[in-house]
């Protein structure tokens, strides 16, 4: 899709792309209420800029006029970053985060900050206080979260590439429902320095797209070390290569029985298994594998992000930024009348249950144990890496459900069930569109590999995305 | 179990103020969370260390260069200040 827009830019200028774009925007945010802010005046001056410098003959970037849409808990100095939440509902970024700087220097020219979960906390994108946005495939299901703007804005043809983040599944999810690619790298590969924080130890930016070639092509800007970001590691970034069209000869994946059970909607598991079919005729090598550790992982998760989060979260007092509450009378007045009044119910009940498990009694037996636990899963995916290439997965365990279908939370957490694993190791997990069941409704498969392995799952993911191209 | 007493313990740790229906809803959620996240009470994790180093080696520290910030756009979030401060009611 980048290749395509980009021969636009070249023939008619990025300011008319712009001015069609900014007309498709308008309209889709009446449709699916994809955005919280929208910045297209000043999408048009950056598009005259990157006008003048073609004019000029001067090469503005790999993707020069490109627009793109960056979710709201990303920093893009002078606009709004509301993180989906009333508290922070008239913040400004002081600063650019450096994933949107790198875009921005690439020649992408930035269109709006999309809806998300509050606080990236939900799985639908409902729990947004701006409202919840719409499946454009199906606009009366949910569109996944908690990036549901930015999964909405790729699924709409808005723009071809939008940045998520991706704690519990925040990316592949929400692409899993709306049918689009969507990257989870691995940890400290892509620089959180901008991004606000939500579980700071799993937390990554990701990059939702409508293929797995703009994906690569948009990891390869964006990652690489920052020293800005202390857990940004002291690699290069991900380098562009041909890798991508090689195909699977010879690649051994492996297929984890335990997200293959009875919870897994049946056609979703047809699918996976008509695909395992054809991995194998082209030449890779597929066998059951054994993940034990789903359930302790999902538990592990439920210990350690919420732990994370009340303290990430502490620093919404109404002092120095964000929602203060107005009749206060009193300092401990303020704090407590500005975050009950600013933070919506999911957000309250993850800082409680994370409040409780931090308090003295429960921080030994819960949070030090999860930790413990959590290293156990990472010695278990390093064993399965030592003789397998990739893990190949659906993305969710059911296809887009419908809005307030799913009411109790344990419920909703089942549709990050099959990417929180991956999560707690810090691996980088891909999902993939791979053609849709009944209703039309669309299907993800996960594709997860070792650390530094994202060449390896471009590769898989390209030949999926090729069976099921239209 | 968790009950109505360490909602509100816990609620006032948070900084949060819950309607009674509120206490009712969350402490059933929390103990339907909690149920969930005893299911590996059991593990055996006593030579397990909390910090697996996976990716560790690759972090550099850098170096502690002070970088300036621009402190009229910090204070232009801020709900009410006084110049270069922030004005908050009265602590005693």
């Amino acid at each position: 899709m980048i290749k395509k827009i980009l021969k636009k830019v070249n023939s008619d200028g990025a300011f008319s792309l712009v001015k069609q774009v900014s007309a498709q925007v308008l309209e889709s945010q009446e449709k699916y209420n994809s955005y919280i802010t929208l910045t297209l005046d000043r999408a048009s001056k950056r598009a005259q800029e990157i006008d003048s410098l073609l004019n000029a003959g001067k090469n503005p970037g790999p993707l020069a006029g490109i627009p793109v849409a960056l979710k709201d808990n990303l920093l893009y100095s002078g606009e709004k970053m509301t993180c989906g939440s009333k508290i922070l509902e008239n913040y400004f970024s002081p600063y650019t985060g450096t994933a949107v700087e790198k875009l921005e220097e690439a020649g992408a020219i930035v269109i709006g900050k999309t809806n998300m979960d509050e606080f990236a906390m939900g799985s639908s994108g409902e729990t947004s206080y701006f409202g919840p946005t719409k499946n454009p495939l199906h606009p009366d299901r949910v569109p996944g979260g908690s990036s549901s703007g930015s999964a909405a804005a790729v699924a709409s043809g808005d723009v071809p590439i939008a940045l998520g983040s991706d704690t519990g599944g925040s990316v592949r999810q929400p692409a899993s429902f709306c049918g689009v690619c969507g990257l989870r790298p691995t940890y400290g590969r892509i620089s959180r320095y901008g991004l606000s924080a939500l579980a700071s130890s799993i937390d990554q930016i990701g990059v939702l797209a409508s293929s797995v070639e703009d994906t690569a092509l948009v990891y390869s800007l964006i990652s690489g070390h920052d020293p800005k970001d202390s857990t940004s590691l002291n690699e290069k970034g991900y380098e562009l290569s041909d890798s991508i069209e090689e195909g699977v000869k010879g690649l051994k994946i492996g297929i984890p029985k335990e997200y293959m059970g009875e919870t897994l909607h049946s056609e979703i598991r047809e699918r996976i298994l008509e695909i395992s079919n054809k991995l194998v005729s082209a030449g890779a090598e597929v066998k059951e594998i054994s993940l034990p550790s789903l359930e302790q992982a999902l538990a592990t998760y439920y210990i350690i992000a919420p732990a994370e989060i009340s303290s990430n979260l502490a620093r919404y007092d109404g002092v120095r930024y964000g929602f203060r509450a107005p009749e206060a009378q009193t300092l401990e007045e303020m704090y407590i009348e500005s975050r009950t009044q600013g933070f919506g119910p999911e957000v309250k009940r993850r800082i409680l249950l994370g409040t409780s498990i931090l308090s003295s009694g429960n921080y030994e037996s819960y949070y030090l144990k999860a930790l413990k636990v959590r290293s156990m899963i990472k010695k278990e995916f390093e064993k399965i890496f030592s003789s397998i290439d990739l893990i190949f997965s659906p993305t969710t365990p059911t296809p887009p459900f419908k809005f307030g279908e799913v009411k109790d939370p344990m419920e909703m957490s089942m549709a990050d069930s099959y990417t929180i694993p991956s999560s707690l190791a810090g691996l980088p997990a891909m999902s993939v569109p791979v053609g849709s069941i009944e209703k039309n409704l669309p299907v993800g498969a996960q594709l997860i590999g070792g650390t530094f392995s994202e060449p390896t799952i471009f590769r898989c993911a390209r030949f999926m995305e090729k069976i099921y191209e239209s | 179990m968790m009950d109505k007493k360490d909602i509100e313990r816990i609620a006032h740790l948070a900084q949060l103020k819950l309607s009674e229906e509120e206490k009712t809803i969350f402490t059933d959620q929390l103990n339907e969370v909690f149920n969930h996240i005893n299911t590996f009470g059991e593990l055996d994790t006593v030579d397990i260390s909390t910090q697996e180093p996976t990716g560790i080696d690759k972090l550099l520290p850098r170096e502690d260069i002070p970088r300036e910030f621009s402190r009229e756009k910090i204070m232009a979030n801020a709900p009410d200040k006084d110049e270069d401060s922030f004005r908050v009611k009265k602590v005693l």
